[in-house]
């Protein structure tokens, strides 16, 4: 086994989501802004927030209504990815949000959006796992994830 | 994860998620086949309804959307279908074709009825259950 291997074993035992995950994760997100990924999103979900998920526009929009967001509350959106649906709602119904995924490429990607979309002040987006949220106890008013659990 | 999520909400807060599932009921042959199919997870044998409770969560409802999974499922499949061209030069041949195999079985499995998808919500309790939530966390 070379030292690489060697190191790369070593670490699969030291982090606590899979590195090929993470990998298979990031290398998605990276390319996810690219015209024609962008263009099958559209398509498929209606959103256009890089989202590689199932939650269309349709069901991002009943989870608003569900967890009654609105301007003054605060949305934790776990494993968001680049932002959807959470900075959406944020977007559409004024509430504030703090997106939370363990991938650098897909918080970064939120943090584009945020700014091209002028949430500054509502909106946050950290790298962090659902099971190590960097959040305040008692802080949050709703949250929602898709997929994150299975 | 649904501790974490109680430790960070308001008493009362609500939590909405989407999960895929293995329905319950397949034979051990079936249930093999979905879980090389779906994703890591979804072949959890312990119901949501019960981890939400016993991670402090309260008025659970859950709604079936298996239905809009497999039409959503169906549209990235012709959708990448369409753009197969533009999809290459981005992914390049080999991801596009895998893309398209897995939503291929994918959907298959759906209409199998291999995978489920459903919307779990829940509140969270004003109780507290768990008297380490109170003590243990350094966020507080």
């Amino acid at each position: 086994m070379s030292v690489q291997q060697t190191t790369s074993a070593r670490l699969s035992d030291v982090v606590v989501h899979s590195l090929i995950e993470t990998e298979r994760f990031g290398q998605r997100y990276a390319v996810s802004g690219e015209a024609a990924p962008r263009t099958v999103e559209l398509e498929a979900l209606g959103s256009d927030y890089r989202a590689t998920g199932y939650t269309t526009r349709e069901q991002a929009d009943d989870i608003g209504r569900l967890l009654e967001l609105g301007p003054g509350s605060v949305l934790l959106d776990i494993g968001a990815g680049c932002g959807w649906p959470g900075l959406y709602l944020a977007t559409t119904l004024g509430c504030s949000v703090v997106s939370v995924d363990p991938i650098m490429e897909g918080c970064s990607a939120a943090l584009d959006r945020i700014g091209s979309d002028d949430l500054g002040p509502r909106a946050l987006a950290l790298l962090g796992t659902g099971e190590q949220l960097p959040i305040r106890s008692g802080s949050i008013d709703a949250i929602v994830h898709a997929d994150v659990m299975c | 994860m649904l501790r974490a999520s109680r430790r960070v909400l308001r008493p009362g807060g609500r939590l909405a998620f989407h999960t895929i599932q293995v329905p319950p009921g397949l034979s051990a042959a079936k249930r093999r086949r979905a879980s090389l199919v779906g994703p890591p997870g979804v072949a959890v044998r312990t119901t949501y309804p019960s981890l939400l409770r016993s991670a402090g969560f309260i008025e659970i409802d859950e709604v079936d959307v298996t239905a809009e999974y497999l039409a959503t499922q169906r549209r990235w499949l012709a959708a990448t279908l369409r753009h197969e061209e533009g999809l290459r030069s981005v992914l390049g041949d080999d991801g596009v074709h895998e893309g398209i195999e897995r939503r291929r079985r994918t959907v298959d499995a759906i209409e199998g009825g291999l995978l489920s998808r459903t919307l779990y919500s829940a509140t969270r309790s004003h109780r507290l259950r768990y008297g380490r939530d109170a003590r243990s966390s350094p966020n507080r």
